[in-house]
């Protein structure tokens, strides 16, 4: 049975996350993040996938090495344009030619879409001004010698590209380059898996401000016997050699500490990257500050690969307190590397957020507007699957059928870490409310499935409830989105597959879909 | 396009009044809350070396999502910083992108 909406995270572009099914474009979900964010890359390495990339060359020739791809327009007035010596001026020489700059571009620059501009004005005496299509865009600083671009979006989607010179000034340009900015851009990360997740989180933000540079004297470095050695330049995370190596020194308890701003009624995670040199290592991750008051954390025993420890849900005894590495008096000298330190204001760690003097923040990821219901739901069998990790999503998060607004809706939404839960609104009030203990199972495949005699729910194989209330009628929705309704309470975690079906599966295949 | 603002309120009831006369809205807002000026430094008895001094300003920072001046009645509460101050969102120059 195909279903009607299949995303299985497998391809996107810009603003875009691409559905399976239906492959025309309806199935098809918005996505928006205006920071840069980090993922585990195919190769395992982390790495910083900006909110924004510059896309290919569209200006041919925009060195001017020849006078080939542009030509001269718009004579008049005692100056115009030539190529010559690597570069375009605009003086007397050029007059024949005019007082346009001009090229076909490859491709349209589309109206809606943005695109950087940029170029070296060597000397201008006046405002040059770009239009497209015969259309004004902007205009150009005057000056020499500037390095300059623009971040623009075009007013007319056209392939003519002209740069006016004026009538009598004196302009001299260099390197004129259009490139398409890409922007939105979702992530499909690696870490838990060999198949990419679409990884949808919350906003957060890193309290450590030298996440990656535990030399650094935000870092306290404390021991009752020799104070611990810490030194850079190691293979980290990322690849590059930016991790550093600590060595604990025997008979005494060995501190690596920092200090962070906190407030004792919210509720904290810490993260870090560490290996042992040899494996076996005994480590201690405390959320304490360098008076080493605070929380005490978890021991872990590190293995001879990078792995991320985390310590989450804590809530701060100080309003000064941090991430605490500490080695209890190891009978011999202990050396381990360090990496990516993280203080969120979150219940668990989300993914890394690297830092350099500030703290940072992370925008959230948001996934929304798919109107691939179109047209409408006309009947009470539909079916819905769902296969995330419970463990990276916050509460009260969920994805919902709906109306478009928050009236009419179908939602699954994760409580807690603990609790699943179903709920129908009807003419904006609750007509069913349901909640399933799944306290045991981090990565959760949810089925719903409704008929018109009721509703059935399995997860991970096994029907956990069956309604005989026959009052899941979707009809009148149209539209799916990761989120509750609107842009709250956003589905933040990571997707496996995700298919919503416009007819009712069998509990044989729902069992078959979920095990 | 983006902007970065950064703002010092009189208080968190003002700055949340703030924010929610935005209604629904896709900024991301940082709040930093009374910032550290002089931050505390205990030794290893827990005896203050350094007394920490918190800001008597509440502290926002805003990286605006299509918005090109300061909605109205932000600006009053901006400041402006030559640097990232203490606070930065990933990827995305302050300097480079005041509102």
């Amino acid at each position: 049975m195909n279903p009607t909406v299949a995303l299985i995270p497998s391809a996107y572009k810009s603003g875009l996350v691409y559905s399976i099914l239906p492959a025309s474009g309806r199935g098809d979900f918005q996505f928006n993040r205006p920071s840069s964010a980090t993922r585990v890359n195919k190769d395992g390495l982390v790495e910083e996938m900006p909110s924004d990339f510059l896309g290919s060359e569209i200006i041919q020739n925009g060195s001017f090495s020849s006078p080939s791809s542009w030509f001269f327009g718009n004579t008049g007035g005692s100056f115009g344009w030539n190529i010559t010596g690597g570069t375009a001026i605009c003086n007397a020489v050029g007059v024949a030619n005019g007082r346009n700059l001009q090229q076909t571009l490859s491709t349209s620059l589309i109206a809606g879409n943005t695109y950087r501009f940029s170029l070296d004005i060597l000397q201008s005496a006046d405002s040059m001004q770009v239009y497209l299509g015969g259309s004004l865009q902007f205009s150009l600083p005057t000056g020499t010698n500037l390095g300059y671009s623009i971040d623009f979006i075009p007013t007319i989607t056209s392939t003519a590209l002209s740069i006016f010179g004026g009538t009598s000034d004196l302009q001299e340009i260099d390197n004129v380059s259009i490139k398409p900015l890409e922007s939105d851009v979702p992530r499909l990360d690696y870490t838990n898996l060999n198949c990419p997740q679409l990884l949808l989180e919350p906003q957060s933000s890193n309290l450590v401000t030298y996440s990656q540079d535990l030399t650094d004297s935000d870092w306290y470095k404390f021991s009752n016997g020799t104070t611990p050695l810490v030194e850079n330049d190691f293979i980290s995370p990322s690849g590059e050699a930016n991790a550093q190596r600590i060595t604990f020194y025997s008979g005494a308890d060995g501190i690596v500490t920092n200090n962070a701003t906190v407030s004792t009624s919210s509720n904290y995670s810490l993260s870090i990257y560490m290996k042992g040199v040899k494996g076996g290592e005994q480590i201690r991750l405390d959320f304490k500050n360098n008076a080493s008051q605070g929380n005490i954390g978890t021991t872990f025993t590190l293995t001879n690969q990078w792995v991320r420890y985390t310590v989450e849900n804590l809530t701060p005894l100080q309003t000064s307190q941090g991430l605490q590495i500490r080695c209890t008096n190891p009978s011999e000298e202990v050396q381990i590397y360090a990496w990516g330190g993280q203080i969120e204001n979150l219940t668990y760690a989300t993914s890394y957020i690297p830092t350099e003097a500030t703290s940072v923040t992370r925008s959230r990821d948001l996934m929304y507007e798919s109107m691939v219901l179109q047209p409408e739901i006309t009947s009470d069998d539909w079916t819905l699957f769902l296969d995330y990790n419970k463990s990276d999503l916050g509460d009260n998060r969920g994805v919902s059928i709906n109306d478009g607004g928050s009236n009419n809706r179908i939602l699954i939404t994760q409580r807690n870490e603990n609790q699943l839960n179903f709920q129908l609104y009807q003419s904006g009030s609750i007509l069913s409310s349901y909640d399933y203990n799944i306290e045991v199972i981090d990565h959760l495949k949810v089925c719903f499935t409704s008929t018109n005699t009721g509703a059935s729910i399995v997860v991970n194989g096994v029907e956990i409830d069956r309604l005989d209330d026959g009052r899941y009628d979707a009809s009148g929705l149209t539209q799916i989105d990761f989120t509750v309704y609107g842009t709250t309470n956003e589905f933040a975690g990571r997707v496996n597959d995700f298919r919503y079906y416009n007819v009712a599966l069998s509990l044989n295949e729902t069992i078959k879909l979920t095990q | 396009m983006i902007k970065v603002g950064k703002y010092e309120f009189n208080d968190q009831a003002q700055a949340t009044s703030k924010i929610d006369a935005l209604g629904d809205n896709r900024h991301t807002f940082s709040i930093l809350g009374h910032i550290p000026i002089v931050k505390g430094e205990w030794d290893e008895e827990g005896n203050v070396i350094v007394e920490p001094v918190y800001s008597d300003k509440f502290h926002v920072d805003v990286l605006w999502q299509d918005q090109e001046t300061n909605p109205y009645g932000w600006a009053t509460y901006e400041i402006d910083l030559n640097s990232d101050g203490v606070h930065s969102f990933f990827g995305v120059s302050y300097l480079e992108n005041k509102i």
